[in-house]
């Protein structure tokens, strides 16, 4: 990443929808395709230690994790890369005379994509 | 153990403190005795004290870094909380101190210390070094943990001070037996 990336505060400018996402960062700042991101938002109320009172900052609530799929000069877009295996159930009708009798139940898993929660622009997003 | 524990230790263990009431002693009992019309010439005597000077310096540099060479300390776990949404299977959301053990995306193991045995609550994953360094673990329990864990997100002293985050898994957890 170019120097001037690293300074820069990456940012959402675009929610295109719940797993695709606009940064304002692009092939300027050295970014590619493949790049991983993870966006979040800080928290406003200050984080106490249960133990000795210490301040611990302000948590970072992550929103998910993205890769770059389409970057333009100033402009990128991530789209979701977490996937989480659900379980689906289907139901197969057999075939010929005998389909009602003969359908089958069948369960499988298939990798789902796993959407931002609830990413808004203004979110903040580092390359991870 | 911190920079200043190490200082008191070696100053123990090399009889320090001892050999510092004897140079006083020596100091004092020579300060009376040698005569005081003798000088010695500024140039040797600024040389002598910028050479020491700097020698400490190296010497202080050198403990310095052999002190963060040697911090194998385990991270300290800071707060548990609430899981994010965007991790609806984790159970919890450890707080970490800063540590280079751990890197985003690695996997570790939370246990809990009991009467010297460490027991297993579950397999995190890291899922955020924030700006300020600190660490979030994404904790995903098993079967067993689950009254454990609610107890947990209270933040009793107790409780967070028994808490071991180790940056390893175990071999079942990879052959998927956890």
């Amino acid at each position: 990443m170019s120097e001037s990336n690293t300074k820069r505060e990456i940012v959402v400018i675009k929610v295109k929808s719940d797993t695709s996402l606009a940064i304002n960062i692009g092939s300027e700042h050295g970014i590619k395709e493949g790049d991983k991101f993870l966006v979040y938002h800080v928290d406003s109320e200050e984080m106490k230690d249960p133990i000795t009172g210490e301040s611990l900052g302000f948590l970072e609530t992550v929103r998910g994790t993205g890769v770059a799929v389409h970057v333009q000069s100033k402009m990128t877009t991530i789209e979701s890369n977490r996937r989480e295996k659900r379980r689906k159930v289907v139901s197969r009708p057999g075939s010929g005379g005998f389909a009602l009798l003969m359908g089958e139940t069948v369960e499988y898993t298939e990798p789902e994509v796993v959407p931002f929660d609830e990413p808004q622009v203004g979110d903040k997003v580092k390359k991870i | 153990m911190n920079m200043s524990d190490r200082i008191w230790k070696a100053l123990l263990k090399t009889w320090g403190a001892v050999f510092s009431i004897v140079s006083l002693a020596a100091s004092v009992f020579v300060y009376f005795v040698a005569p005081d019309t003798d000088t010695i010439k500024m140039n040797i005597f600024f040389v002598v004290i910028f050479l020491f000077f700097g020698i400490i310096i190296i010497l202080l540099r050198a403990l310095h870094d052999a002190n963060t060479d040697a911090k194998v300390n385990l991270p300290k776990i800071r707060k548990v909380l609430d899981p994010p949404r965007s991790y609806d299977k984790a159970s919890a959301l450890l707080l970490v101190d800063s540590s280079n053990l751990l890197a985003h995306d690695s996997s570790v193991t939370l246990f809990m210390l009991e009467d010297d045995y460490e027991q297993l609550i579950g397999i995190g994953i890291v899922i955020n070094i924030q700006d300020d360094k600190k660490v979030q673990v994404a904790l995903f329990k098993n079967n067993e943990s689950e009254q454990l864990i609610n107890q947990l997100k209270e933040n009793k002293k107790h409780d967070l001070e028994r808490l071991i985050l180790k940056p390893s898994v175990p071999r079942s957890f990879l052959e998927g037996d956890l």
